[in-house]
Formats: structure tokens, sequence, C-alpha cells
């Protein structure tokens, strides 16, 4: 099993270094190693996933790689394989196995076909090496290099100013976020002498180190680590207040948002907290701030989506909207339903992406939803796809978006955190706002295609490599979430990877019986009826325009400029920076320093010298005179001395 | 096998060389440059078996040659290595064979005379590196002066008088400050020899004011904030290779003083004073970060980014005074931390004087907004150039990564506080790095009025060869930690030895 692992693991990276030595080779061969390398991943992921469940053995870990083993400290590259870590894996390779599919058809037009594939594949690789690592330092290693790959992706088109703006956005708050991860490896590596999970799991408590200090409050050792940690978790996974980056990167290739900025590299934080759940477990005050950041998130960014315009940047919010859901499950310790969430949004917005994609093909890049409409007689499949999609994201019963987010918000609430209930309960209302804003927009209305295409068979929709992918995925967004819900909340799925079990189990058993019973119940509460009235209010507001709302300037204002994150990132910090850098530099470095300190003395020496050098006169009567007048001078010195 | 004196010839064979070329007056270019490549080849090639016959389950001095040299005066002519000299003469030997390789497509005026000064350089940095006389030590620390003076005077940018007589003024100010404090610990030792030094009792004032003396003189060299402005001056007129040699070794022979003089000799005043020292390495990470971040010119952003990274390498070392007494293991860290940043910085800065280079011979600016579009043009290159902007902000992988990440583990030893500002490098170096990357690399570029064109392979194997160490080291730096491992331990042991 470690072997096939470790195949498994090192296959994308394989093929983009065979990619990258094949850089002027044809475009057949490119799809062939970029897919095939991709492909053995998703079916070695199947397979071990088969082997784990059937043979059961427990979770493997082992070391293939010595980054340095030292008197001081060991470290190395490691697989973990749980059922966990296998479960991820088959997400994230098959998520992206079809957007590689999909991508050969959306990009065929471009130049950089080949570097495109490199990035991707390398960004597979980098995935895996988070979802396998057995060590926190392998942990931070996948960690930067996804942030690499998701940089080079969004700024894959490299002429494009508003792209090259957005990935260094993307990197530089993300490396916010890695500044709390460093810091929590370096406190682990400080405390526990060692970064294996094995190893920390079994001691828990640290070593080395009581309590830290972190600016005047102090933690207890664990607590400061899963703080750290987190903080790293919150820019991966676009948490307020780290989330301004992800709607920018919407800038790159649209099959990327589907991989990266919705499917997987932003659920990485989502997992990291999952996967150190027997850590979290033990700490005090974390999982209330976590529990608390995720329900903000989900609500407050929400909203935003609503005055959005962008059909990109509507789900890019959306997804922000949703990760908070996840995140706020983490916080009330209902690990294997944060996984859940994760893994049926990865499907059903991976979906509602690629479909984005597809149209935005169909109208020749225009991604303004004002500016698009009517589309569902010309692309059926899509339309389809794009509706199932959004009933999954809406959480519309049965379908798989139902089963995840309907059971974290009842959990919370069943729990008793009522506050982020509420936020979580009403965020379904504007989550049915702005998804039926898309669809009706879209697909709906009058054509906004030119005349000729209009005339155009329906079947011509968009290449059939585009629309396969949208079919495959439309069947575990809707019915994924049925088929592994019983066993996922009675602890089969999952086993022990997870903490806090038991939690999950008395949900299970007090409240939602199973599956079919709690598809049922669902029309008895309160989150159907919510969800009810925000369809009737969509169709009214936005498909029979019946009514117009003035939604107060203000209001709007706050919500385009994302709360003032906008006007922060894109023009308050650049400014600030730019004076304050300046100033550093001309006034301190170049005045102070160097002309004030060094250039100084070195002129106060020339005059210094300058002046000495008027006493060589090179007359012999001003040198006798000197000679003479100090003579006395000393003479009269010794007689009043002695 | 080794019947010869192995460190003699690192030191002896390029200085000979190179004088000859000098003295030849341009006997030619091609001619020369096969000379000089073929010299450090054999440099690199004799540095290599040095570090295969060092023996690194121990840490002590190796390869030992000693003779009398002043007998009235006690001073020997005393080389040897540890692990700590053996990493930086693979550096020293690695970087001038790679600026040979480069310089062979090069014109210069007397290029004979120009490749004859790098090789007396070379052979004076491997001096450096092995002379464990003091006096010694202090003559080939001072002579590294002249060949590089001469190489940025002769064939320099405009403004190149200013910054020679800078850099050479400035730097020898602080070794003056080190002759005396050598001299006067050799009167009181009755020897020249470095390790001699270590077993003297000391006073606490003749600990601070050797001390200072010391810092000064190496802090020069580092540089250390506020006495590094000669720094981006010299860079900016120094050619090509210039800059590279400057930035990637000599820079180096700062942090090397520190750790065989600073670390063992003025424990008890390093202790002391050790906050105050470890604030100044903090000011270089974060002030000079931002400062670089302002920088128009494309090397002094890569000089003032060296000086946030060299603060690292500072930081390092003081925090073993700083940790000596309660956590001697995260001592050991910081100071691995210190020694791996050094060589890891010598690859990346090397890299990106190179690029900067290759760029300007193209579009004959320095300057930053001069320049824009060039993946354009040179894809090959400007991957490579991402990849060394990226490993100088820090990513994990590469090189850059893994001694911030010892240094900073060992400051939360000390306080958590250390270690959150100097994690704000992570952000701050991938701010100016990606900045550089950002606004010269990317962007568009229609008329290509700068005349871009990809690199010649000789350049391709100089940054490619870059690539490659700057990854291995990156992803298993174990060689190197095996090689420093037990050298770092006997030096944290001396210092416990010096204070009981």
């Amino acid at each position: 099993m470690i072997a096939l692992t470790l195949i498994l693991l090192l296959s994308p990276l394989i093929g983009t270094l065979l990619l990258l030595f094949c850089q002027n080779s044809s475009k057949d061969l490119t799809i062939l190693i970029s897919n095939i390398s991709i492909l053995i991943a998703f079916l070695l992921s199947l397979f071990l996933l088969y082997l784990f469940y059937s043979a059961n053995p427990g979770p493997i870990s082992a070391n293939f790689l010595t980054f340095a083993d030292t008197s001081l400290f060991s470290l190395h590259f490691g697989i973990y394989i749980d059922s966990l870590a296998l479960i991820m894996s088959s997400v994230v390779t098959s998520v992206s196995l079809l957007v590689h599919y999909y991508s050969i058809s959306y990009m065929k037009d471009d130049t950089s076909f080949n570097r495109f594939f490199i990035y991707t594949n390398f960004f597979t690789f980098s995935m895996l090496l988070i979802v396998f690592a057995n060590n926190f330092l392998q942990l931070f290693i996948g960690w930067e290099l996804v942030g690499l790959s998701s940089y080079l992706l969004i700024g894959f088109w490299i002429k494009k100013e508003s792209a090259i703006k957005a990935n260094y956005k993307a990197f530089l708050v993300n490396r916010v976020g890695d500044i709390g991860l460093l810091l929590g490896l370096c406190l682990i590596l400080l405390s526990y002498n060692t970064t294996d999970y094995n190893q920390i799991f079994q001691i828990k408590n640290s070593i080395n180190i009581d309590s830290v200090s972190i600016f005047g409050f102090t933690f207890n050792a664990l607590s400061a680590i899963c703080l750290l940690l987190f903080i790293g978790a919150m820019a991966k996974s676009a948490q307020v207040p780290l989330q301004f980056w992800l709607p920018d990167s919407m800038e790159g290739p649209t099959p990327i948002s589907a991989l990266i900025h919705a499917a997987t590299m932003v659920t990485a934080g989502i997992y990291m907290v999952a996967r150190l759940s027997p850590l979290y477990e033990l700490t005090d005050g974390v999982l209330i701030f976590i529990l608390y950041v995720g329900s903000i998130t989900a609500f407050f960014l929400g909203l935003v989506a609503l005055v959005q315009n962008d059909i990109k940047r509507i789900i890019a919010y959306s997804t922000i909207s949703q990760l908070g859901y996840m995140t706020a499950a983490l916080g009330a310790s209902l690990y294997s339903l944060a996984m859940f969430h994760l893994i049926t949004h990865a499907f059903f917005k991976a979906l509602l992406f690629l479909c984005a994609g597809s149209i935005i093909i169909k109208c020749h890049h225009e991604q303004d939803i004002r500016k698009i409409g009517g589309l569902r007689k010309y692309m059926p499949i899509t339309y389809l796809a794009f509706m199932y999609a959004s009933l999954s994201l809406i959480g519309f019963p049965i379908t798989s978006g139902f089963y995840s987010k309907e059971s974290i918000i009842d959990a919370i609430g069943y729990f008793g955190h009522t506050i982020p209930y509420l936020m979580l309960l009403l965020s379904i209302f504007t989550t049915t706002l702005y998804t039926s804003k898309i669809f009706f927009k879209v697909f709906f209305g009058e054509s906004t295609l030119p005349k000729e295409e209009q005339n155009e068979n329906p079947s011509n929709e968009n290449d059939r490599q585009m629309l396969l992918p949208l079919f495959i995925l439309t069947a575990p967004s809707v019915f994924l979430g049925l088929f592994i819900y019983d066993p996922l909340m009675i602890g089969i799925l999952f086993q022990n990877s997870l903490a806090a079990n038991e939690l999950i189990m008395s949900f299970y058993n007090g409240y939602v019986i199973n599956s079919f019973k709690f598809f049922l119940h669902s029309f008895t509460t309160i989150n159907f009826l919510i969800l009810l009235i925000g369809l009737i209010f969509s169709y009214l507001y936005y498909y029979k325009k019946a009514f117009s709302i003035n939604v107060p300037h203000f209001i709007r204002t706050t919500l385009t400029k994302e709360y003032g994150f906008e006007s922060l990132s894109s023009y308050l910090i650049p400014k600030v920076q730019n004076i304050f850098t300046k100033y550093l530099w001309r006034k301190i470095d170049i005045s102070t320093i160097d002309n004030g300190l060094i250039n100084n003395t070195s002129s106060f020496i020339n005059n210094l010298s300058s002046k000495m050098k008027k006493l060589q006169t090179g007359f012999i009567y001003h040198y006798s005179l000197i000679i003479i007048s100090a003579l006395i001078f000393l003479l009269i010195l010794m007689r009043l001395t002695y | 096998m080794f019947d010869y004196p192995i460190l003699s010839t690192l030191i002896w064979l390029p200085i000979f060389v190179g004088l000859i070329l000098v003295a030849s007056n341009d006997i030619g270019k091609s001619l020369s440059t096969t000379i000089t490549l073929l010299t450090t080849l054999i440099i690199l090639i004799i540095s290599i078996k040095l570090f295969q016959s060092y023996d690194h389950s121990v840490g002590n001095l190796q390869f030992i040659e000693k003779f009398v040299w002043i007998s009235g005066l006690n001073i020997f002519y005393y080389l040897a290595v540890d692990g700590i000299s053996v990493s930086l003469v693979l550096l020293t030997s690695f970087i001038n064979f790679l600026i040979a390789i480069y310089a062979s497509s090069e014109d210069y005026n007397n290029k004979s005379s120009y490749l004859g000064y790098f090789l007396i350089l070379e052979g004076l940095l491997m001096g450096t590196f092995s002379a464990f006389d003091s006096i010694l030590f202090y003559i080939f620390f001072e002579s590294l002066l002249i060949p590089l003076f001469l190489i940025i005077g002769i064939w320099g940018g405009e403004n190149r008088k200013y910054a020679t007589i800078k850099f050479f003024l400035y730097t020898f100010f602080g070794s003056v400050l080190m002759l005396i404090s050598i001299i006067y610990l050799a009167n009181l030792a009755d020897s020249f020899a470095i390790e001699d030094f270590y077993y003297l009792t000391l006073s606490f004032e003749e600990e601070i004011f050797l001390l200072l003396a010391f810092l000064i003189g190496f802090g020069i060299k580092v540089p250390m904030w506020p006495v590094h402005t000669w720094l981006p001056d010299a860079h900016v007129e120094a050619p090509t290779s210039g800059s590279v040699i400057l930035a990637s070794v000599l820079l180096k022979v700062g942090g090397y003083g520190m750790i065989r003089f600073l670390l063992p000799i003025t424990t008890e005043a390093g202790i002391y004073l050790s906050d105050y020292m470890i604030y100044l390495s903090l000011i270089a990470i974060i002030y000079i970060s931002f400062v670089a971040f302002a920088q128009e010119d494309m090397k002094k952003l890569i000089a003032y980014s060296s000086v946030a990274h060299m603060g690292f390498v500072t930081m390092g070392i003081f925090l073993v005074f700083n940790l000596m007494g309660n956590n001697p293991t995260a001592a050991a860290i910081g100071l691995e931390g210190a020694m791996v940043q050094m060589i890891s910085h010598g690859l990346i800065s090397a890299a990106l004087f190179f690029c900067i280079g290759i760029m300007y011979k193209h579009s004959h600016s320095r300057l930053i907004k001069d320049n824009f579009g060039v993946a354009q043009f040179m894809p090959i290159f400007s991957f490579m150039m991402v990849f060394f902007l990226m490993a100088n902000s820090g990513l994990p992988g590469t090189s850059g990564f893994v001694g911030e990440f010892l240094v900073i583990t060992s400051s939360l030893g000390s306080s958590f506080l250390f270690g959150f500002l100097a994690a704000l490098s992570l952000i701050l170096s991938a701010s100016y790095s990606l900045k550089l990357g950002k606004n010269v690399l990317f962007g568009d570029n229609q008329k290509n009025s700068q005349g871009y064109l990809e690199c010649k392979s000789n350049e391709k194997i100089v940054l490619g060869s870059l690539v490659i160490f700057v990854l291995y080291l990156g992803i298993s730096p174990d060689v190197l930690f095996n090689l420093l491992d037990k050298s770092v331990s006997d030096i944290i042991s001396s210092i416990s030895l010096g204070r009981a």
C-alpha cells in the first residue's frame, strides 16, 4: 500500500517533469502526459480506498525521503494513509482529472497550452503532498507549493494587467496566513522535538514548553500552536478577514477557478483542521473562535455576492460563504460534517464553475450576467447541469448539498450555538437569492447571442470534451450525499481519523435517525421555509420582475466595496506602502544614515585636513616661530609646576 | 592519496594563475578564458575532494598545515578546516566556476586581467575560510579588498570612483579595529592561533570592548544595519560578476568571522548585549525589506534584499548568546540556521545578480521601469528568474526556506515576539521579490525595443546549475546538515567551556 500511495503521489510530479522537458512537442503529447498522470493518480486513489476498506489496516505512516537528520532534529517526507487521506485524495484527483479533460478543449487556442498543464499537474502534486503528509513540515511545504501554483495560474495570462495584479495580491495574502502556519510549525518543532503527526498525537501536550505569550495573552503551548495553524487555514480557506484575495483570483482561466479556487486548494485549511482534530479537541477557546469566524464569513460574504454582476465573482463569493459553513462545523467539533460538506461542495462547485466556463466560451468571454441572457435554448446540457448544481448549492432536499449543509446547520442548532445558528440559517436565504440570480439572468429572458449563432443547432452547444465533465459531475452533485450520509454519520466512513465522533453520533441518534427520515423531516423545518421563501422571492424578483427594491445606496456601496476590504487591499495598502517605503529609503537610509553619518564624517575629515594643511606653509620662519613659541610655553609651564 | 597540501593548493594555485594572467597583460580573450575555466574547474574538483575526504563524524579541525612563519612573534602559517569552513570553501569554488562560465561569452577590455583578479580573489577567499592563525586570517581578510577594489574601479559603472572609495574606506575602518583586538588578544594569549584565544579569561569590560570592535569589523562586512550603506553603491557600480562574488561569498566572510571570533571569545559580553544585537538584526530584516521595496534600480533591490537576508544570519548567530543558558538545543538550531542561510543566500543572490546582468545586456538599463515584458521573449530565462525570486522569498522546497525556518524556530525559544518579527519577512520578502518579477518579467511588451533575446547556452548552464542546487538544498539539505552538525555542536560546547 505504501508503494502504491507513493506512485499515486509522485505520478503528477513525474507528469510535470515530463511536460517540462517536452516544451516544444505536440499538443497531443502534452494532453496525453498530463491526463494520464492524473488518471493514474485517480485510479490508484479509488483502488487504495477499496483496499483500505476491505483490509482495514488502520492508519499507516511511513517516511520515504530524509529532509534533515541531525543530532538536533530529524525531519522527513512521508506518507500517512488513512480513510480521511484517501477520501480527500479521491476527491482531489477526480475533480482534477475532469478539469484536465475539460481544459483540453477550453485552452485549445492558447499559445501556452503546455505551460498550463505543467502548472495544473504541479498543483495536483502539491495538493496531494498536503493530503498525504505525515508531518507538519511536509504540510507546510505542500501548503506553500499550492500557493505557488495558484500564483502561477492566476497570472497565467502574463500580458493581462489585472491578472498580474491579482496573483501578486493572492500570494501576499496567503503569505499572511503562512506566517501563522510557519510559527505554528516552528513552535511544534521546538515543543515536541518532532513534527511527526503520529508522535504528536500520542504525546499531545508539549514536552518542552508550557505556555506561550502572544502579545500579552498567555496560551498553553497546544492552544497557541492550534491558533497559529488556524490563521494559516484562514488565509488559504478565505475566511474573514483574509478572504479578499479569492474573488480577484478569478482572473485566471475558468477551469483553474473550478479546480483550485473552488474545489480543492481552498479546502486545504478545512482538511488541515480536520486532520489535526485530535489536537484541536484539547485546546480551549480556539474552537469557539473558529466557530465564529466561520459563521461570520458564511453570512457576511454571502451578502456581498448579491451585489456582484460578474458570474465568476458571484460563484467565488458563494465559495467563501460555503467555506464559512465548513469552518463553522469545525468550530463546533463536527469534523466529519465539515469534511462531508467539503466533499459535496467540491463536486457541485466544480460543476458550477465548469458550467460558467462553458457559458463564458459560448458568449465569447463575456462574464457580466447583465449582458448574458436566454441561453436555455442554446445550451441545454449546461442549463440542466447548472440547475442541478444550483439546487445542490442552495440545499434543496435530497441533493448532496442538502445533506451536508442542512446537517451542519441543524447540528449547530442542536448543540445550542444560538448566534452562529441564526447566521447560518439566514445565509440560506442569501444563497438562494444569488444562485437564482445567475440562473434566471443567464438562462432566461432575451437571448444575447449574435443572430447567426441563434439559428445554430442546440447540439452545437460546445465541444463534447467540455460537456462530458458536466455530465459526470452532475451525478455526485446530486446523489453522493444520499449514498454516503448514513455511513458517514455513524462513523464508518472516516473511522477513527477524526476526533469527537460521539458528538456526531448523538446528533444522529437524537435528531437525524436515518437519511430518509432526515429528508422527510426537512420539509417541516424552518430551513425549508426560508429556502422556499427565497425561491419564490427570487422567482418574482429576478424572473417575473414583479417588483423592484431600492437598496439604500449606503448598503449597496458597503457590499460592493466588500466592507472596505476592497479599498483596503487595492488602494490603501499599496499607497501607504509606497509612501512609507519611499520615506524610509530617502529620508532615513539616504539622508540620515548615508549622508548624515557616513558622508558627513568623510567631509568633516576633509574639512579638517584642509584646515590642517594650512599649517604646512613651507616657510622656514613660520616653523621657527612655532618652535620658539612652543619652547617658551613649555619653559613657562615647567617653571610654574616646579 | 592526499600527499599534497590540499588547502595550500586551494589558496595559492588560483592566486598564482591569477597573477600570471594579470601580468601577461591581455594575452587574448579565448586563451585567458580557457585558463580561467580550467583553473576554477580544478579548484572545484579539489574542493569536492576536500568535502568527500572530510570526516564529518567528528567536528574538529582537519587537513591541518602548520609551519612557523615569524618565529619571534609566534605567528604560524596555520591552515585547517572544519565543517563550517568546508561548506564555505565549496560555495566559493562553485560560484567562481560559474563566474568563469558566465564570463566565457562576455567581452571586456583587457579580459585576462579581469579574470586574473577574480582568480586572485578566489584564492584569498579560500585563505580567509581556512586560516586559523589570526594574523594570517587578517592578511587574507584585508587583501580581499584589493582585487575587488580593482574590479569595481576598472570595470565598474559611471560612478565607480565614489563607490570604490566608499567601499574601501568603510570596510577598512572596521578591519583596523579588528586588528587592534587581535593584537590585544595575542598579547594576552602569547599566541596568534585563534583557538588559543578561546581559553583566555577576560574581564567583562575587556570583553565588551573586544565585542564592539569585532562587531563593527565584521558587521560592516555582513553588512549589518546601520553600516550597510556601502553595499548598494558598490553593487550598482560593480560589473555583473563582481556583484555576484560580492553578494554571494564576500558578505559571508563577515558571518564567518562572527562565528570564529565573536561567539567563542566574547561570550559573557555577548550574553549581556544579545538583545540589542538581535534588535539590530530584526531592523535589518524588517526595515531593510521596506527599503528594498522602494527601490527603482534592480541591482539596488537585490542588494538591499541581501542585507535583509543576512539579517537572518546575524540573528541566528546572536540567538546563540541569548539561548546558551537555558536552551542549548535551540541555540544550536539557530547557528545551523545561520550557516544554511549563508550558503543558500550565496546561491540565490548570485543567481539573481546573474539574471539582472543578462537583462542588462539587452536593455542597457538596470531601472525597473525600463525593463518589462521579458517573459514573452525569454521564457526559459523568466522561468528560472521566477524560481529564484520565489527562492529569495523563502519558498519551501528551495534552500531559501531552510535557513529562515531554523532561525525562526530558534528565535521562538527566546521569545514569541522575535519569532513573529522575523517571520514578517515571509510577506516582506515576497512583496519586493514578486514586485520585481511582476514589473520586469510580466506585462505586455509588443515592440521589444530592449531587444530581449533568449539567453545563451553558457548562461543557461549557469542559471540551470544554480536551480539544481537551490532545489537540492531545499528538498534534502541533509548533506549540508551532516557537514555542519558536529562542528556546530563543537562550537556550542566550546562556548560553554569558555564560560565554565
